[in-house]
């Protein structure tokens, strides 16, 4: 929408009269001045070699936390002691008076046996998706 | 001539939204005592939570949504005034939606539960 707007103004402002032409230049101005895009990252990106190189039922606790570093969490469930590695990503759009901030996590669990041997691995991606967007109705 | 008067009105827009939210036509295909929990993360992704139950354990998503909207009535003076005075009347609303899968002891899939919010958030400025 933005941009059609954008569009709009320029093509106003470069054909129309000279009271037109200001008048799309101060729009575009206003579009350009107010607007801000911020991005906010907690925690690194898992990449895909280092979740395949969690083996099960043969990686161990210790190579776990050498890989992944200590866990933001460790849970004990279902007979399984579990590590809960977190990591958030988020993107704000702002232009003059609309914003929207999305925010997005990743998590991975490493399940492990009763001898801290990897029994599961899951991992889940919703940052990949994150957008910015500026609009802030509808879905 | 919409946007001019939005901003004339000094009015302000704001949303934020934490993850995407789960469909329930995602939920119907959770098969009940047989899906198991690479199944799960299959169709719904890795849970934001896992907390133990006496048997078994619960997994749990989360989807936020929060809208604000401000209005500043001190716009109207800066057609007299060289200082434009801040005089706000604002709303923020903000629903949380959990859905909790629960787990059996076997590992299997038991039971969906969604923790709906019961009106979904809207942007309005009058906050009495």
């Amino acid at each position: 929408m933005k941009n059609n707007n954008l569009a709009f103004l320029i093509s106003y402002a470069v054909r129309g009269s000279a009271l037109v032409r200001w008048i799309g230049v101060l729009g575009i101005a206003g579009l350009l001045m107010g607007c801000a895009f911020v991005r906010g990252e907690v925690g690194e990106p898992f990449s895909e070699e280092r979740i395949k190189a969690l083996e099960k039922g043969k990686t161990t606790r210790q190579e776990v936390a050498l890989h992944f570093g200590a866990p933001d969490e460790v849970v004990e469930a279902n007979g399984y002691d579990i590590f809960h590695y977190r990591r958030f990503d988020s993107k704000l759009g702002w232009v003059l008076f609309f914003s929207r901030f999305n925010v997005g996590s990743d998590n991975l669990w490493v399940f492990f046996n009763s001898q801290g041997i990897v029994q599961e691995v899951v991992f889940g991606n919703r940052t990949g998706n994150l957008e910015f967007q500026v609009w802030p109705f509808g879905e | 001539m919409v946007l001019i008067a939005l901003w004339g009105a000094g009015c302000d827009f704001r949303r934020v939204v934490v993850n995407a939210p789960i469909s329930s036509e995602t939920l119907q295909r959770l098969n009940p005592g047989e899906d198991l929990l690479n199944d799960i993360v299959q169709t719904l992704g890795a849970p934001d939570e896992i907390d133990e139950m006496t048997k078994g354990m619960v997994l749990r998503y989360r989807y936020g949504d929060s809208k604000t909207m401000r209005v500043n009535f001190g716009w109207i003076f800066r057609i007299f005034l060289p200082v434009v005075p801040s005089m706000h009347l604002g709303r923020g609303e903000g629903v949380t939606h959990v859905l909790h899968i629960a787990m059996n002891g076997d590992g299997t899939f038991d039971h969906y539960f969604v923790q709906d919010s019961p009106a979904p958030p809207r942007f309005w400025f009058w906050p009495f």
